[in-house]
């Protein structure tokens, strides 16, 4: 029999003890060193309390979907067993050539017929917001060029065509026309969305990592999907609407810089940049499915709009210069030769629908989102304040939420009510106007922005993509009395509170940043506190904070005691005399100083500054 | 994880599709439970869920029953989820940032904190857990699955497992290498 192990190889066993997948011999090993070794034991019960945890306290509400895969599967019948997977090119030669015969139609671009004089970011974006309540139906085509999507690939070349006739009301088409360096391996990056009101359908090829082309896309077919009876403005199946007007992107954006008056395809266009951070949105939204290439926050925008009417005339993403960025880009295996990553450039324009179809095809996967209209706004309050927007729809979910929408133009609202009332985002913001209490949610991944308020036993969530200033004033409005949130969660052993910045005063080990970028300060404060100690996430934002992304968190605990291990590549800076490690992917800078551990997150600012503000700490 | 009978397979095999509703009926609840654990998002763990039935079924009259039926079955879901939750990170430019986060913040429940602290663990680390702990494979199974030695598969554990003691009971113990 082998000497006991030392405590450095006996740990790495404890789990497979803990499984029963140790053999007998090296159990007998084991064994003995726990017996001997109380530190090991120690470890083995906090091992063995984290195994519990996920085997006991982990179950979940498991749906049941065996009539929906059964009818889905019937529908199909035995034919889909022989379908051959479909990899073919989608008359790239049509395409091609109604793409060369494509004109900018000169004076039918969307929206109202307003004066061209356009000077400031704020005036831009007073005018794009303008347009986005005026905005008709029309279908525009266009041109895209992506390059360093793959080594082997210099450049792509796509078109998209747009047809878009309210928020809820889009179709887009993207066609992969490029000339891939052998016939077949890659995969025809073709993508189709439709989005009618009620219904939703993707259709996108099946995904092959980069390590897997070429070759890859032979064997990969497509993915269609569905979603049924959906709920208006539903976050978890958005619609890109940043390309008919960038809304989020300029509108909403507070680091928008005008470059001045240039000419576009012949066509006067009004010249601004914003990091790509910022306009995320705009690139996503002709990115929607498919394989992509991806952006560093700190990639630069450049959007030409029209003057008259703020219609996205050409966009494209150049690369950024920094440090950080070079090094996000080895670690994504991004070589970037050039500096122009990506092109879009508006090819034509008609403002009618003639012959467009907005309609949901069958597709294999098929999710039924369970909004049924019915009259539920007679028993809904409803705000005296509408910011112009006209009553859309209203219904009830599968859960018994009521919702509400109003539109107009590309805006839009909607409200939800939940009986009873449901958890507040420990995030969020408190804000009281007019004495009503009401908690301010900037904009994430699966919601707008949103603003929370308590209704008895009721939580109304209002949700929009209107400004922050327009939600606040239409949550004041609403006919109910409102009472604060608890401010506190409990969970399991941990309490979770939540406050402003006056929280974050009552805990020693925070030390709030001296210094942070213009116009940022402490909005939301969470504690989260148990036997061993409290973690305290500070989130400082702008006082117009419209989006979640460009938020700073400085997170301070007195519970973690050392960096926690990780596979992740980081960068070794030194902050006043500690060691700290950088993340470049998540922007996130951690340190540990005096037993305490420090954390600073701020996607789309550079090392340096982030380094500035641990410094001020 | 225990097979079906062999002949309900086979009449699977042949087309047979109320034989086929007896495989959706055993497995839908762990194949859930494996793409909600790697997608980390309900609605996304319902379409790799049913789009890996659809694909199990057009694939079936391939499956020769030369390896066991559930770690074949379980491989498709776990293509169906991987590809999911590369689809949402795309997505999730749309709207910025992830959305797990705000999932967790929403959840009341008492398994706020183990759920979050899986979450929050790397692919590469949760995935063996979700295996092992959650679906309750053996190890030679899960390593099979994962295409990887076992060794390796138990050296994840231990970390995985580790990073989760950190987390959960952030207590200054003896927490040691990992």
């Amino acid at each position: 029999m082998k000497p006991e192990p030392v405590c450095a190889e006996a740990r790495p066993e404890i789990s497979a003890l803990l499984d029963g997948e140790l053999d007998p011999e090296a159990s007998e090993r084991l064994g003995s060193h726990l017996e001997r070794c109380a530190s090991c034991s120690i470890y083995k019960a906090r091992i063995e309390k984290a195994r519990s945890a996920v085997r006991l306290e982990l179950v979940e509400s498991v749906p049941d979907m065996a009539d929906e895969i059964i009818e889905s599967v019937s529908a199909r019948g035995p034919s889909e067993r022989r379908k051959q997977v479909r990899t073919e090119n989608l008359q790239v030669g049509l395409v091609a050539a109604v793409v060369a015969a494509l004109l900018i139609v000169g004076s039918s671009l969307p929206g109202s017929d307003r004066p061209p004089a356009v000077a400031s970011a704020n005036e831009i974006g007073r005018d794009i917001r303008a347009a986005a309540g005026a905005i008709g139906p029309y279908r525009a085509g266009y041109e895209i060029v992506e390059r360093g999507w793959h080594p082997l690939v210099r450049e792509r070349n796509f078109h998209a065509e747009v047809a878009y006739a309210a928020p809820d009301l889009v179709r887009l088409v993207i066609r992969d026309l490029t000339a891939y360096p052998e016939r077949e391996g890659w995969p025809v990056n073709d993508v189709e969305l439709v989005a009618n009101g009620s219904g939703w359908w993707l259709r996108e090829p099946l995904d092959c990592p980069p390590a897997a082309l070429p070759g890859c896309g032979r064997t990969k077919g497509w993915s269609e999907r569905a979603v049924m009876r959906r709920p208006p403005f539903d976050g978890s199946t958005p619609v890109p609407t940043d390309m008919i007007l960038p809304l989020e992107s300029v509108a909403n954006s507070d680091a928008v810089v005008v470059e001045g008056r240039e000419r576009v395809r012949d066509r006067e266009a009004v010249h601004v940049s914003v990091p790509y951070l910022h306009a995320q949105r705009l690139i996503a939204s002709l990115q929607f499915g498919g394989s992509w290439r991806a952006f560093h926050p700190l990639d630069r925008v450049d959007i030409w709009l029209d003057p008259k009417t703020s219609f996205p005339l050409r966009f494209t993403v150049t690369r950024g210069d920094s440090p950080e960025r070079a090094a996000w880009a080895r670690d994504s295996g991004y070589r970037d030769v050039r500096s122009l990553l990506y092109d879009a450039t508006l090819t034509s324009f008609r403002s009618d629908l003639e012959g467009e179809s907005f309609r949901v095809p069958p597709a294999a996967v098929t999710r039924d989102g369970g909004f049924r209209r019915t009259d539920a706004i007679e028993d809904m309050p409803v705000p005296r304040e509408l910011a112009g927007l006209s009553f859309y729809t209203s219904g009830v979910t599968k859960t018994g939420q009521r919702i509400a929408a109003w539109a107009r133009g590309m805006q839009w609202l909607k409200m939800s009510i939940t009986r009873p009332a449901s958890s507040l985002s420990v995030s969020s913001e408190s804000i009281t106007v007019g004495g009503k209490v009401m908690y301010y949610r900037p904009a994430s991944s699966t919601s707008a922005r949103q603003m929370e308020l308590r209704w008895g036993n009721a939580t109304i969530v209002l949700e929009s993509n209107l400004e922050r200033a327009s939600l606040v004033r239409i949550a004041a409005s609403l006919p109910v009395q409102t009472s604060p949130a608890p401010r506190t969660i409990q969970s399991g052993e941990r309490r979770i509170e939540r406050g402003g910045p006056e929280l974050a005063v009552r805990y020693k080990f925070v030390s709030s940043p001296a210094w942070l970028p213009a116009g940022y300060e402490a909005r939301a404060v969470v504690a989260s506190s148990s036997s061993s100690g409290t973690t305290v996430s500070v989130y400082h934002r702008r006082s117009q904070i419209l989006d979640g992304s460009t938020e700073i968190r400085v997170t301070h605990s007195d519970a973690v005691k050392r960096l926690w291990p990780s596979s992740e590549r980081y960068e070794a800076v030194r902050v006043r005399g500690s060691w700290a490690r950088f993340s470049a992917g998540r922007t996130e800078l951690e340190w540990v100083e005096d037993g305490t551990y420090h954390a600073i997150s701020a996607p789309g600012f550079d090392l340096a500054t982030i380094v500035a503000i641990a410094e001020s700490t | 994880m225990d097979d079906l009978d062999p002949q309900v397979i086979a009449a699977a095999r042949r087309g047979d599709v109320r034989a086929f509703e007896v495989i959706v009926r055993r497995y839908q609840h762990p194949i859930w439970r494996l793409c909600f654990h790697l997608t980390g998002e309900r609605v996304s763990a319902e379409d790799a869920t049913q789009e890996a039935f659809l694909k199990i079924y057009r694939y079936l009259p391939r499956y020769r029953m030369q390896s066991r039926f559930s770690t074949w079955l379980f491989a498709i879901a776990r293509n169906c989820a991987i590809d999911e939750l590369r689809r949402r990170a795309r997505r999730d430019m749309l709207g910025r940032r992830a959305s797990r986060e705000d999932d967790i913040e929403k959840d009341p429940s008492e398994v706020f904190e183990v759920r979050q602290a899986l979450a929050s663990l790397p692919l590469e680390l949760r995935e063996p857990l979700v295996w092992i702990d959650v679906l309750g494979t053996s190890y030679a199974e899960a390593a099979d699955m994962l295409r990887i030695p076992i060794g390796t598969l138990k050296s994840r554990i231990h970390r995985a497992r580790h990073v989760l003691a950190l987390e959960l009971l952030d207590e200054e113990g003896d927490a040691g290498e990992a």
